[in-house]
Formats: structure tokens, sequence, C-alpha cells
């Protein structure tokens, strides 16, 4: 190792602690002495830290995207069919609750982005990324849109499935800052529009555009501020001076709404009615669903079975058959037959 | 979540959920620097910063924690965004909020040599990844040379520590460039204001 080296290993010992108190002494004298060396431990100490942080903002950022995408708030859905896949798309919305599954998300921040001829000038970063079309896909952008990619949603001009990789570009300028960046309109025909955001979303497969399979399409979740009415959904067309026009709204789908779990019911149907009318106390919760787990057993036999007059029969007919299957050292689980039929079924 | 168990997170290493926990303040300092002519990315950004100062404070050695967690935070991410206007070369008159009473006293120092550390992770990030996972397989988890090697292809010892030094080495030039453009951006800007 070259002196410059040998000396940076030496500093390293001396803000490790580990040199002796000799070595220390010596090496502080020599430190006292020589200015380049005074400045070398500081430039070492500041590096090391410097090192040290690396990690901690990458937990930072981690941390960063899941508290904001495991954070349910106000989300829009809208189920996007797009019949050519080249088309710079409006989102309007309503605003719905709608959390978003931060589960089996491919981070688009972790993909080189390459700049696209088609995208170049809107001063927006396009996320170029190259998925599997074989395998259901979920993306998550920096500003939060949601895109569900399902398996097999990709087709060539033909209608035939797209197997190979598909690289995907996406752009989004959902608040006005970047929309005015980038310098896009919300015009559609003379009127103006009020917007929520727009994004862009092109797939290719070895520079050629790819069709979406219009029974298996996209869906688009876009991060929505409440109070925003009755949006719709827009597809812009470029015209030769570059402006976008917003054709052809149509209203977003509702999707899924997520409801807190402690406000849902679980309790079969006409239930509470039959108990109220057995004169129980329907109010007590304690004692409904204490009544209800007691029976929890005979609904699994119920569903299991079917309600039939044999259930007496049927479940003897089981009892026997697990018996069979413990005594000869059967599978863990305990396993039920149904009658008349080879299969087993896990309890 | 209480802040002596944002403490031991950190101090047991999980700092992912420590961090999680803490951007629950994001949303005050979001306040204060979009009343102060800056967007919700800024935020984002210098509390991030905020965490990984708050992230070393708890690790070097005799922490104590003087005063709530919160407290702390968002003192630093105001003094971190009074210097970004200051860079930025706003009109300082803008700015609505002076140091306070329940700032810590060493608060600018500390910030000033946290802003060094910065400048050097910047130099660091700048050399590529090999590099960096070089490094903090070193400084950061304190791997044996030889495992370094291995994990990452050389020949041996001595060519991970040669190429641990170099790296280095390279670093600090970077760094040094990085620590001199601020000292002339801030010379330049005592000109432009006592002509």
């Amino acid at each position: 190792m070259r002196d410059e080296l040998h000396l940076m290993e030496l500093v390293d010992r001396y803000l490790d602690g580990s040199m002796n108190a000799e070595e220390r002494t010596a090496f502080e004298a020599r430190a006292k002495a020589n200015a380049e060396l005074r400045e070398l431990i500081d430039d070492q100490r500041a590096l090391r830290e410097g090192v040290a942080r690396v990690p901690v903002r990458a937990a930072a950022t981690k941390a960063y995207q899941k508290y904001r995408f495991g954070k349910p708030g106000p989300w829009a859905a809208g189920a996007v069919v797009l019949a050519i896949v080249v088309t710079t798309t409006m989102l309007l919305w309503r605003a719905q609750n709608l959390s978003a599954n931060a589960e089996s998300t491919t981070d688009l921040n972790a993909q080189n982005a390459r700049v696209l001829d088609d995208t170049t000038g809107t001063h927006l970063d396009p996320l170029v990324l190259t998925i599997d079309p074989n395998s259901d896909t979920t993306l998550v952008t920096p500003n939060g849109i949601v895109l569900d990619i399902p398996r097999g949603a990709f087709t060539d001009s033909l209608g035939n499935a797209i197997t190979a990789p598909v690289r995907v570009t996406l752009l989004e300028a959902l608040d006005p800052l970047d929309i005015m960046k980038a310098g896009l309109s919300t015009m559609s025909g003379d009127t103006l529009l009020e917007t929520g955001g727009m994004f862009y979303f092109d797939a290719q497969v070895n520079g050629k555009k790819v069709r979406i399979d219009p029974s298996k399409p996209i869906t688009a979740m876009v991060p929505a501020q409440p109070g925003q009415g009755d949006m719709q959904l827009y597809q812009g067309a470029k015209g030769a001076d570059g402006l976008i026009d917003w054709r052809d709204p149509k209203p977003l789908k509702k999707s899924l709404v997520p409801v807190d779990i402690t406000t849902l019911n679980f309790y079969p149907p006409g239930y509470e009615a039959k108990l109220a009318e057995l004169g129980q106390d329907v109010m007590n919760k304690a004692f409904k669903d204490s009544l209800y787990f007691s029976f929890a057993g005979a609904l699994e036999r119920m569903l299991l079975f079917g309600p039939s007059e044999n259930n007496v029969l049927t479940m003897a007919q089981a009892k026997a058959d697990s018996t069979y299957s413990t005594a000869n050292n059967g599978p863990a689980c305990r396993c039920w037959r149904r009658p008349g039929q080879g299969q087993g079924d896990l309890e | 979540m209480d802040d002596q168990r944002i403490i031991g997170l950190i101090q047991a290493g999980k700092d992912q959920e420590a961090f999680k926990g803490l951007y629950a303040y994001l949303p005050k300092v979001e306040h204060l620097v979009r009343q102060n002519s800056g967007r919700s990315g800024d935020a984002k950004d210098i509390f991030q910063d905020a965490l990984i100062i708050f992230h070393r404070r708890v690790r070097s050695e005799g922490f104590v924690l003087t005063s709530s967690i919160g407290t702390f935070l968002f003192a630093v991410c105001r003094n971190l965004w009074r210097d970004e206007l200051r860079r930025r070369n706003k009109a300082m008159g803008e700015w609505k909020l002076d140091a306070e009473a329940d700032e810590p006293a060493d608060l600018t120092a500390l910030l000033a040599r946290e802003g060094e550390f910065k400048q050097a992770e910047q130099a660091l990030k700048s050399l590529g990844a090999k590099c960096v996972d070089v490094l903090i397989r070193f400084y950061v988890k304190n791997e044996p040379l030889a495992l370094i090697a291995k994990a990452l292809g050389f020949s041996g010892e001595g060519a991970a520590k040669t190429r641990k030094y170099k790296c280095l080495e390279e670093a600090r030039k970077r760094y040094r460039l990085l620590v001199a453009t601020t000292v002339t951006t801030v010379l330049s800007e005592v000109e432009v204001q006592h002509p």
C-alpha cells in the first residue's frame, strides 16, 4: 500500500481508539506539528460519519414510504381501459377512502429512469422500468399513483398475449407546480377543466407499442384531495401545436371501498333478529359474540355437510374416519371424509 | 409512539420502525415549510435530514434526551429550512420564525457539523455503489476484511483493504471540492450583502 493509504489506516486506528497509549501520544504529537495530518483526521472523521449516514437515510426513505402508503387517506380509483396504450390520460376523480396495498409493489425509485423521445420537454422525470407480463404487477409511483397490471394484460396487434418483458414508461403530474412545469394544459375543446392531476402511461416491447387486453384492464388509483366532487376520466390527444386536448370523458368506476373492520357485522343473516325474537339482550355484544362462537364448530359442520337430517349419521361417519386416520399415524391435522367421496377435507 | 420507545428502537438498530413512528411529526414541519415559501417536498427532505441527525445523537455516547423528540426535530427542521432559504437567496424578511427558547443552545454548532457530514455522504454516494458497499461493510457493519473480500469478489484481504482506502481517498477529494464550493458560495453572498 502507498504511504498515503497507510496514513489513512493509521488515522482509522486513531479514530477507532484502538491505539495503545504510547502510539496515541506519538500520533497526537505528530498531528500537532502537522496541519495536513490534522486536516486528514478531520476529513476522515467526516467521511466515516458520512458512510454511517447512508444506511440510516435508506431506512428513513423506506420508513417514509411505509408511513405514506400505510396511512389510509383519500384515494380515488378508476378502472382504466385504454384501447390504444399511448394516450396521455387525465384522471379526475371522486374522493374515496381507499388505502393502497403496499405489499408486492415494485419500488420505482430503484429503477434507472431513461428519458424517452416522446417524454422530453415536459421537465418531468419519466419512470422507466421493465415488467414481467406473465405475473401480476403493482406499481407505486413516488407521488402515490398505484397501477395494478394483471397477468397477461398486454397483447400485440393481433390480440395474442405478450410474454416478453414489457418496458413501461410513466409520467405523473399531480400537483399544480408539476403540471405548470410540464406545460400541460387542461382544455377540453373550448372548456377549461379543473384537474386533479394527469398521468402518462406507455408500454413497449422492443420499441413497438403494445395494446391492453380489454378483458384484463389495468387499474389506476390516484391520490385525491377530499372535496373534489364528480371527477371524470379524460383521454388526452396531443395536437400538432403540442397542446393536449382532453376528450371522451368517462365516469369513474367505483372500486372497493375499505371500511373499518370493527364496524363489520360478521353474524350470519337473521342471527340478531332471532335473538331478539327469543327475548335475548341484543345490545349485549359480549353475549352475542359468546353465543355465536359457541356454535362455531356446529356451523362449520353445517357448511361441510350441508344442513340435512342425516347430519347425525354423517357426523358419526366423520368421527369414525378421523379416528381411523389418527390411529394410523395419519397427518397431523384431522381429516374429515365426505360420505361417498374419496377426497379428504382439512378441518 | 412515546419517546422512550423510539429511542429504544434506534438503540436496538430498528431504525426503520423508529423512523416510521417519527414521521408523525412530518405534517407540522410541512406546515412550517409551506408557510415559509417552501413545498411539501422540501419539508420531506429536511425532515429526513433531521431524522438522520437525531439518529446520530441517539447513537452517540452519553446520549441524554433533554427535550421531547418532537421539539428537537422541529427545532432542527426550522434551522435547516432557514439555512436552505438563505442558500436559495430568498428574501430573509419573509422568515417568520426566529430561534425560540426551546432550541438546544448548541444547535447551530451541531448543524454545522452535520452539514459537513452530509457533504461527506454526498461525496461518498457519488463514488458509486461498490465503493459505498465496501465502506459500509467496513465502517458500519464492522465486517472483517476477509468476509468483505469474499462477498465482493476481491482477490484477498489486501485487495479489499487497498480498494477501501482508495475509495476513501477519492471520496476525500470530492468532499474537499464540495466544501470549497460551499465556502465560495457563502463568500459571494457576503459580497452581495455588503458591496
